[in-house]
């Protein structure tokens, strides 16, 4: 293992690494360490196939954290994710059997597919960072980041997040697809997988047995990240722009909610952790930019009037942002 | 010589007969009358077509063989009063006359009274002499249209209200200008500060033509220009680092914005 003491050289290598095994994707990657060095969680809404599940894998072994995944579906109970209490038969005592939510990064697949009380489950743990299983409180671990998925078409039998419970995600980004270029690197890497043999039979690589197993630096540089992101200056200008910004989205004539105080707070987290990845020790106008959309876009509604008119709310976000003078 | 006694008798004495079968008390006009099997001697008859000095509609609702002649239903009714044949009404079929002895007398009464045989010219309106039908039209069609344009222009009030907030009615350049000022005296609070900033960025994409470009690209390439990449990088320094440092030549990098006009 290799001990980075330089920040900026740490998150480099855990990009590097991910790189390795998905390629493009540097927004997203950016935005689950943004999100991974604040404390927050994030929700990903992007068709099948854009290399969700591998991206949280990836990331996930490159920092040495725990990953679990969860495919929610409608059946889905919260004692599933949370776990339960068993009767052992031997014993007659009830044994604590935890759920996949104990772990550092938790991928929950297509939330939306799961009942509201399944939702409501898992997204209080996120905010409490706590679970109760009969009688017994237990913690989950420390880093604790939920990065949950949304596929947005097929919105048949799914049960859309209420927008309280979307305030909840500090990060809601867009997945895009790749462009040609990338895509082509995506089609000639697949072709070098080659296969494996196994007990007399053989099987055909797949994208996830690529992934390297070895972590990126030791655990205390993450905790030393997350420590330096604490660090980042924010100035009382960036504060009156971050305050300028959201009040814009309450008082905008098309916007009928507007972004919450946790809004403002997601933002001046997000806008320090960006601060480090790009080596800065200060947060500046631009790490306000590129974070509104994600930040705000899921904690806006627009009115009857502005659907009416077929506005959407990223259409109004980018209003406010460029009259914002 | 005793039958054709008989027939002779029979033949004078028919026609009366059946006269008198068909005396009737009057009936009043309008009002149908049915008739059924009645026998006419002779080949078969039909309705006469109707004329205006017609003083009956009658017509053959049936036609049944009665030996060498027909019995017929009739259905008939008045329009005038008075004491009518209504083999009058009836023509052969095959175009030869009708017997004349036949007789099938009818009688219509009127209601009215023999004088009133008009109906009353109707009632005089109620409105005063001055305002006639038409003139009510024009006013009924006046007050919708006022009505029309009143609902118009609070819709439009209405769209006003909730359309798109007018952000500025100043432009960048204009709201640039004191605050510039204000920064060159050292009197901009961090209020000030962040208007100066904001409205450097909007003045400068509006500049570059980036208005079409997200927030954060147009940033980026307004950071990349040669003009402007040095003012952003010392009022961030200035307003963002953790120790600012007022610019030494802040009132040079302001000074092309004081101008009275801003390319």
């Amino acid at each position: 293992m290799v001990s980075y003491n330089n920040h900026a050289s740490y998150i480099q290598a855990i990009r590097e690494q991910v790189s390795n095994v998905v390629v493009g994707q540097d927004e997203v990657v950016e935005r689950l360490l943004i999100a991974l060095f604040t404390s927050g969680h994030i929700l990903l809404q992007g068709m099948p196939g854009l290399a969700k599940t591998l991206l949280v894998n990836a990331l996930g072994k490159a920092i040495h954290l725990e990953f679990s995944r969860i495919q929610f579906t409608i059946d889905l109970l919260p004692s599933d994710i949370l776990g339960s209490e068993i009767l052992d038969q031997a014993s007659g005592q009830f044994t604590t059997h935890k759920g996949p939510v104990f772990t550092n990064l938790l991928l929950a697949d297509e939330i939306n597919r799961a009942a509201p009380k399944v939702q409501g489950a898992l997204l209080e743990a996120m905010q409490e960072r706590k679970v109760t299983i009969g009688d017994n409180t237990y913690r989950l671990p420390v880093p604790f980041l939920v990065i949950a998925t949304q596929n947005p078409i097929e919105q048949s039998g799914t049960f859309e997040l209420p927008e309280a419970q979307l305030d909840r995600f500090m990060l809601c980004h867009r997945l895009k697809y790749p462009t040609p270029v990338e895509e082509e690197e995506i089609l000639t890497r697949n072709l070098n997988l080659g296969i494996q043999k196994e007990g007399g039979g053989a099987v055909a690589n797949t994208e996830f047995d690529i992934v390297s197993d070895d972590p990126v630096g030791e655990p205390n540089d993450l905790i030393s990240v997350i420590d330096a992101v604490h660090k980042i200056h924010v100035s009382g200008v960036f504060i009156k722009h971050v305050v300028e910004l959201i009040s814009r989205t309450r008082d905008h004539s098309h916007i009928e909610l507007g972004a919450s105080p946790r809004a403002g707070i997601a933002l001046i987290k997000g806008a320090r952790a960006r601060a480090l990845i790009h080596g800065r020790d200060y947060a500046i106008p631009e790490d306000l930019f590129a974070l509104a959309e994600d930040v705000l876009l899921h904690r806006m509604r627009l009115n009857y009037e502005a659907l009416a008119e077929g506005m959407s709310t990223i259409d109004v976000l980018e209003d406010i942002l460029k009259t914002m003078g | 010589m005793k039958r054709s006694l008989f027939i002779g008798i029979l033949s004078f004495t028919l026609p009366c007969l059946i006269a008198d079968e068909l005396k009737r008390e009057a009936a009043p006009l309008g009002i149908k009358i049915q008739l059924r099997d009645h026998v006419i001697p002779g080949p078969e008859v039909e309705a006469k077509p109707l004329s205006k000095e017609s003083a009956i509609v009658l017509r053959i609702t049936s036609v049944y063989p009665h030996g060498n002649s027909f019995r017929y239903d009739f259905e008939y009714y008045g329009l005038e009063a008075g004491s009518f044949n209504l083999i009058d009404y009836l023509q052969r079929k095959d175009n030869k006359p009708m017997t004349d002895q036949l007789k099938m007398l009818v009688t219509f009464k009127s209601s009215l009274a023999p004088e009133r045989i008009r109906p009353n010219p109707p009632d005089d309106g109620k409105l005063p002499r001055f305002i006639k039908y038409k003139h009510l039209l024009i006013l009924g069609a006046a007050f919708w249209l006022i009505v029309l344009l009143l609902l118009i222009l609070g819709a439009r009030k209405k769209l006003k209200l909730i359309g798109p907030s007018i952000p500025e009615l100043l432009s960048p350049a204009e709201s640039l200008r004191p605050l510039v000022e204000a920064a060159r005296k050292g009197k901009l609070g961090k209020s000030g500060q962040a208007k100066l900033e904001r409205t450097l960025i909007i003045f400068w994409s509006q500049r570059m033509d980036l208005t079409n470009e997200s927030p954060s690209t147009a940033l980026s390439k307004i950071k990349a220009h040669p003009e402007a990449a040095p003012l952003f990088e010392k009022l961030e320094s200035w307003f963002h680092c953790p120790n600012p440092e007022e610019p030494s030549d802040l009132d040079a990098l302001l000074k092309p914005y004081c101008e009275p006009k801003i390319d």
